[in-house]
């Protein structure tokens, strides 16, 4: 064996333990949600589930985590859609009409840095005066004044790499506004649209300040469900884990295309200057 | 088909670039018309103005007599062929093709037939169903090409249209784009920055420079009688070589003066001008020099420099040798297969009949080469 | 006309109508685009914003059936004065101050071991992603479980090698390093791929030049790597001290502020305040004493890092 293959081989060794370490949080509650509830509480611990079971999934979906999907679609896919709809015209103004890192992008992505708590007082004053608290609607609007900064940021982004003559061309073709955008302009963004969508949808997802102050019994997304479970002393931990398997392990396979993305995003943000 | 006339046109970017200057010309129907000049010189601007995709900030476009100055590209019916990313990449060529069509919502049918014929006019009716990330640059600017003409518009505006292809390439579809429009007989315009490109395909053409149209002319016209020293330096396949000459004199019929110290002849046509001033620029084209080694004898009735040979390029039929004389460079081409060593000292003959000459302060020419005498000034202008 | 070079007859910029109409006409169609998204995010900005600031001057509580009066500057002196504000601001420190160094470290050298190997390190990358991926709420959980001192495998695992292991996110004192160490679990990997995309931005010749000149490893990652690095810690380290004000989710999941207030930072002590006793007079001040200290602190950054790298570029020239 040469030297630099016995390298390789070594990093490799090292990446594969500190992985092993760092996701073994995870995995654990991997291995849990197929432990039935007699054995989650044993000392020491089993490591593999003795007797496994998918009871903890039919459970989970049952006692709040059906529920749980089906608002956090409804909240993080219609917010995510008008987030998109509102977004791509404002996006094209930006990119085509102010200066890339203008006053007007910083203004608008500094609203995304904005700490949640800080608005979310305001919000729920002013959704309890408009009859808003505990509505899809009130969690909606939330999610689309959290996400659109990033959408409307990121879209002009990527539309500043589209070559003006693609534009140009749709004009002298005789183009109207409603044609340059959905036959040229759609097309050509598709990737950033996918992108931006995709992130919104994840952040929505995810969210749980909002939720969980915003919202009561009528709904309920995933993250407010399962801290609900929470509350016990006891949680059911297999339930728990079932439902977050079933609710954000897909969210993972998304992880090889968000590496691609971010390294690329960063690559150009900064290597450009 | 149209003719199109430009009347005292401006543009400005902002308070601050005038980037067009005052431009009245008149492009004939059917017409090859070419926008040269160098980067920032304004051609672009001029042709995006034609096209409809720049707004005129002051003066007036005409179309067959008709202002069009407020219309869109669409209303005034023109095309366009840019330089890159002319294709709709998530589009097929018969897609791209088609669009135009499309959009003024012709039959599928008839777009099948107008598609059809123009692509085999431009003999891609093999790549129909590719997308341009499946064409070569070439095939790609082709489809382009086919997407403009295929609704017969009243204009063609080609901007730079083969610049980023390879040299065969360039020369290939050069030939083609010209017989094209000669077959179909579209005005069209192109803008480009080679002078071979403008020289070989165009009817007339304009040569700009910081926003100013310097001459408009035939290529013949500007390559042999250009109006100024910038146009002579330009438009070329070799730049014409300048030198300036001081202390101007007259003794016994002849005219001579200093350059870099040395003692030259003046071309006797332009004298009578130039005596006043005291000073000239003279120019030749490098075709023109007559190189002089070391026992030859130099030709009679020449303008004559000494200088050193700072390198010789073989281009096949001629040889390319720049002379180093003083702080000047002049290059020449040698027809001859001769052997040049660096550094060789040679003599820089120019015959007298073959010397431009130009004012020092506006660089108008004085006397073109090849015309014995100056031109009467009416000649200057252009058609 | 003369084709040669005309005297100027136009050398000043126009005013005429058709520049102003075209002029109109562009920022109409501006406007038209940006209209829905803007309205909408003023909207949500402000009106939301008056009743924190109403608020914030009032003393508004929800609970308690009492006439709102206004309180002035009541609500921020009173907090000020106390104890737990300056404790939560200290947290909030903590998680912006020794928090995200230790993850520009953590993140360092991980993307400099991934960036080491030559194969599999899209596949690396993307499985060291996941922590950031999942909800905060998911991670929080995952850590709950797995540091339980009874049931939780790690303590298992270390009393079966002899060790007294503390209790962690329940015990006092290893509470707060127990959530900086989750929070920088979590974002570590962000960290790491900026200065993963920062490394593949070096070219490979820069090393192939520094192996020619004789530079051996520490000298290449100190002369070399590192300074080409910076421009990617510096925004790192901006955009994870901005995010560490948001820190929450883990703290509700992992200790609910306890024990005592002692994991309290500032956006839990809002929360607590605000939904846990509905003093929405003191919350409201105590959000905006946040957003003015975010404003503060980003703007200082900024400004030194813009000072920092105008003095760069004006020295290396």
């Amino acid at each position: 064996m040469s030297r630099s293959v016995f390298h390789e081989a070594l990093r490799h060794l090292a990446l594969l333990l500190i992985l092993f370490a760092v996701l073994s949080p995870l995995l654990w509650l991997l291995l849990t949600a197929f432990k039935p509830y007699g054995e989650l509480f044993n000392n020491p611990p089993t490591i593999l589930p003795e007797a496994a079971t998918l009871v903890n999934f039919t459970e989970g979906w049952e006692i709040g985590g059906g529920k749980g999907i089906m608002d956090s679609l409804i909240v993080s896919s219609i917010s995510t859609l008008i987030c998109l709809i509102l977004g791509f015209p404002a996006a094209y103004a930006l990119a085509r009409r102010f200066p890339p890192h203008g006053q007007l992008s910083f203004t608008i992505l500094s609203l995304r840095m904005m700490p949640p708590i800080v608005p979310v007082i305001g919000f729920y004053l002013l959704f309890q005066e408009l009859a808003l608290f505990d509505t899809y609607t009130g969690l909606i609007i939330v999610y689309t004044f959290m996400n659109l900064p990033l959408v409307i940021w990121l879209l002009a982004e990527f539309m500043r790499q589209i070559p003006k003559s693609y534009e140009e061309a749709a004009r002298v073709d005789g183009a109207t506004w409603f044609q340059l955008f959905r036959d040229v302009l759609l097309p050509l963004s598709l990737p950033g649209v996918l992108t931006a969508g995709i992130l919104a949808m994840i952040f929505a997802w995810n969210e749980f300040l909002f939720a969980l102050v915003l919202t009561g019994d009528a709904v309920i997304t995933l993250p407010k469900a399962l801290a609900s479970f929470f509350l016990f002393q006891q949680p059911n931990w297999g339930q728990l884990g079932a439902i977050g398997i079933v609710a954000f392990g897909p969210l993972l396979l998304l992880s090889y295309y968000m590496q691609r993305l971010l390294i690329r995003s960063f690559s150009i943000e900064l290597g450009g200057r | 088909m149209a003719s199109i006339e430009l009347q005292n046109v401006n543009k400005w970017y902002g308070n601050a670039i005038h980037a067009v200057r005052d431009i009245s010309f008149k492009i004939e129907d059917g017409e090859f018309f070419g926008l040269l000049g160098p980067s920032g010189s304004g051609k672009t601007s001029v042709l995006r103005m034609l096209a409809g995709l720049e707004s005129v900030t002051e003066g007036d476009i005409l179309f067959d007599g008709v202002s069009v100055t407020d219309q869109t590209p669409q209303q005034r019916n023109i095309a366009m062929v840019f330089e890159q990313n002319a294709l709709y990449p998530h589009m097929t060529a018969r897609q791209n093709i088609g669009y135009p069509l499309k959009i003024r919502g012709k039959s599928k049918d008839e777009m099948d037939k107008m598609v059809g014929d123009v692509a085999r006019m431009l003999h891609i009716d093999h790549l129909i169903d590719r997308r341009a990330s499946q064409m070569s640059g070439g095939q790609q600017q082709r489809v382009a090409i086919a997407r403009a003409l295929v609704r017969r518009p009243n204009l063609l505006c080609l901007d730079e249209p083969i610049a980023h292809l390879d040299t065969l390439l360039r020369a290939r579809l050069r030939g083609e784009l010209k017989r094209l429009q000669r077959s179909l007989g579209t005005t069209s315009v192109i803008v480009t920055h080679d002078p071979i490109e403008a020289m070989t395909m165009t009817d007339r053409l304009a040569v700009m420079r910081d926003g100013v149209l310097q001459q408009i002319g035939s290529p013949d016209d500007i390559h042999n009688r250009p109006v100024n020293a910038f146009v002579s330096q330009f438009f070329g396949l070799h730049s014409m070589n300048l030198f300036r000459v001081d202390n101007l004199k007259e003794s016994a019929g002849a005219f001579s003066g200093q350059l870099n110290g040395t003692h030259v002849d003046v071309p006797r046509s332009a004298t009578g001008y130039a005596n006043g001033l005291g000073q000239l620029l003279v120019g030749c084209r490098p075709h023109a020099v007559i190189l002089v080694k070391e026992g030859e004898t130099p030709p009679p009735d020449t303008f004559r420099l000494t200088g050193r040979v700072y390198v010789a390029e073989p281009l096949g039929e001629v040889t390319l040798v720049t002379i180093q004389v003083g702080d000047l460079t002049v290059q020449a081409l040698d027809p001859r297969k001769r052997d040049y060593a660096i550094d060789e000292e040679v003599i820089v003959t120019v015959p007298q009949s073959a010397l431009y000459a130009f004012d020092t302060g506006t660089e108008a020419t004085i006397a073109f080469g090849s015309a014995d005498e100056p031109l009467p000034t009416a000649d200057l202008k252009a058609g | 006309m003369t084709d040669i070079a005309p005297t100027l007859t136009i050398s000043r910029p126009p005013a005429g109508e058709r520049a102003k109409r075209e002029k109109a006409a562009e920022r109409r169609s501006t406007m038209i685009l940006l209209a829905p998204a803007l309205v909408f995010l003023t909207l949500m900005s402000i009106w939301p914003f008056a009743y924190l600031l109403y608020a914030s001057f009032t003393s508004y509580q929800l609970a308690i059936p009492i006439p709102i009066e206004w309180v002035g500057l009541d609500n921020f002196t009173k907090l000020m004065g106390g104890a737990r504000f300056w404790s939560s601001l200290g947290i909030t420190a903590i998680f912006a101050l020794v928090a995200v160094p230790l993850q520009i470290l953590a993140g360092l050298g991980l993307a400099m071991l991934i960036n080491s190997i030559s194969r599999g390190r899209e596949i690396y990358a993307s499985l060291f992603l996941i922590p950031m991926m999942l909800a905060p709420i998911i991670v929080g959980f995952s850590w709950n479980l797995f540091l339980n001192p009874i049931y939780g495998p790690l303590n298992a695992l270390l009393r079966s090698l002899g060790f007294q292991p503390p209790a962690w996110a329940q015990s006092p004192e290893w509470a707060l390093p127990t959530l900086v160490a989750v929070d920088v679990w979590q974002w570590t990997p962000l960290v790491m791929i900026i200065l993963l995309a920062g490394l593949r931005s070096i070219p490979p010749r820069v090393f192939e030049a520094a192996k020619v000149d004789g530079s051996n490893r520490v000298q290449t990652f100190f002369n070399i790597i590192l300074p080409m690095l910076a421009p990617y810690m510096v925004v790192a380290f901006v955009l994870r001290f901005i995010d560490s004000f948001k820190v929450f989710d883990i703290i509700y999941i992992l200790t609910r502020g306890g024990p005592g207030t002692s994991t309290q930072n500032l956006a839990y002590y809002t929360y607590d305040v605000g939904f846990s006793r509905f003093q929405f007079g003191s919350a409201g001040a105590l959000s905006i004493i946040q957003l003015v200290l975010l404003v503060v602190g980003t703007t200082v950054i900024l400004s030194a890092v813009r000072r920092r790298s105008a003095a760069g570029e004006g020295g290396s020239r």
